[in-house]
């Protein structure tokens, strides 16, 4: 059996590449999935990462699952200004940029000081609700972050923590489930 | 009372505008981050109950230790994205400041929620961030949560349940508040600063109170 062994190699090798290069050009990437330590106490954590669309049609995510063991459900959420959205400059929640998260990032895709600029009243008040999808228009990428889009998981199993890691599969519209592994950080 | 000419309005208007603008923008520069309020409000007199690590709650105010800091945070355990998020911000913050100017910084945690977070969940919360140098608090009445919240301009909100499993979100301002050893909110960082910034802005306040 020895002198076949180059050619398994071989065979598992190239399975690997073929594996490897199946969601390529044309098709949405899942970078950088990530989430942030959390205690399992409260029941809650949070999942970010980006979706990039290569392709031509536009798509939306519409929700995602982790395995029991990590939550029990996982629900796409944003966080919003409350009062932008009380004076009706938000109307449409899926459509509506209420943080002005857009122009609140710096070039590296953080959350900038101006995202939460004091108003006459104080600071933003930042509230959190579900949406039921989010646009990934073709030829953007569109990123989850810490103030603005996140993956709820609910009903934590466990702890969150850091080096850890775990699988997470997401369901587009158009392109259907992705799986990624979702790293736990200490940093987001 | 006759009206306001529009010019005045509109003047008003746009020094305030510019005013809170500047705030924002200098930190950009070599300034320190977050902002600075004049007059500075203090800490004095605003009691909380502090659960960490103690058989009973004891009272205790935010004002740290002498020549000391403290980075006090209005928030609620069932917050998933902004609450955590700050809470390990802090935490790396500290690690930043190395052993001596890490001792000398208190972490204040201050429940909005306290129907929910009661000591036990607030202690086991805040022991996966935080191994010591920590406040778990909670107000004692709702007047005291109140006075608290209005002297340093916390805002906060329960939302609507739920219908479908009863949980409810708490909207509120995502700031952390830093108190010199006098008592002084010297500054105030939003959600979004990075764990450098708040190492940067804790140093700095270790550094002219020492002495």
């Amino acid at each position: 059996m020895r002198h076949h062994r180059p050619l398994i190699v071989a065979l598992v090798t190239l399975t690997l590449v073929v594996a490897a290069c199946g969601r390529g050009e044309g098709e949405l990437e899942v970078l950088d999935a990530r989430s942030r330590m959390s205690p399992m106490l409260t029941g809650v954590g949070a999942v970010y990462l980006d979706v990039g669309n290569d392709s031509e049609v536009d798509d939306q995510l519409l929700g995602a699952t982790v395995d029991p063991s990590v939550a029990a459900r996982v629900e796409l959420h944003e966080t919003f200004d409350v009062e932008a959205e009380d004076q009706g400059m938000g109307e449409d929640a899926e459509e509506a940029d209420p943080m002005g998260e857009h122009d609140a990032m710096d070039d590296d895709g953080e959350m900038g000081h101006d995202a939460m600029a004091p108003s006459p009243e104080g600071f933003a008040m930042m509230g959190m609700r579900e949406i039921e999808a989010l646009d990934i228009p073709a030829g953007e990428t569109v990123s989850l972050v810490p103030g603005g889009y996140h993956l709820m998981l609910l009903e934590l199993a466990d702890d969150l923590a850091p080096g850890e890691t775990f699988e997470l599969t997401l369901t587009f519209a158009s392109a259907g489930e992705v799986t990624v592994n979702v790293e736990v950080r200490e940093d987001v | 009372m006759p009206n306001r000419p529009p010019w005045l309005v509109i003047t008003v208007v746009s020094i305030a505008a510019a005013v809170a603008v500047s705030a924002l923008l200098l930190p950009r520069g070599s300034e320190l981050p977050g902002i600075v309020r004049d007059p500075a409000p203090t800490v004095l007199g605003l009691i909380f109950d502090d659960v960490w690590e103690r058989e009973q709650a004891v009272p205790v105010d935010l004002v740290p230790g002498p020549g000391g800091v403290t980075a006090a945070y209005f928030g609620y355990l069932s917050c998933p994205d902004m609450c955590p998020l700050t809470m390990g911000d802090l935490r790396r913050a500290r690690q930043l400041l190395g052993d001596e100017l890490a001792d000398r910084t208190t972490v204040a945690f201050v429940t909005l929620d306290p129907a929910r977070d009661g000591p036990e969940e607030l202690q086991r919360y805040l022991g996966l961030f935080f191994d010591r140098g920590v406040l778990a608090l909670t107000a004692p009445d709702e007047t005291s949560l109140e006075a608290a919240v209005e002297r340093l301009g916390v805002r906060y909100e329960l939302q609507e349940p739920d219908p479908d499993d009863g949980r409810y979100e708490v909207a509120h301002s995502a700031i952390t508040y830093v108190i010199d050893d006098r008592g002084v909110v010297v500054r105030e960082l939003p959600f979004g600063t990075t764990p450098e910034e708040y190492a940067t802005v804790l140093r700095s306040v270790l550094d002219d109170r020492q002495g």
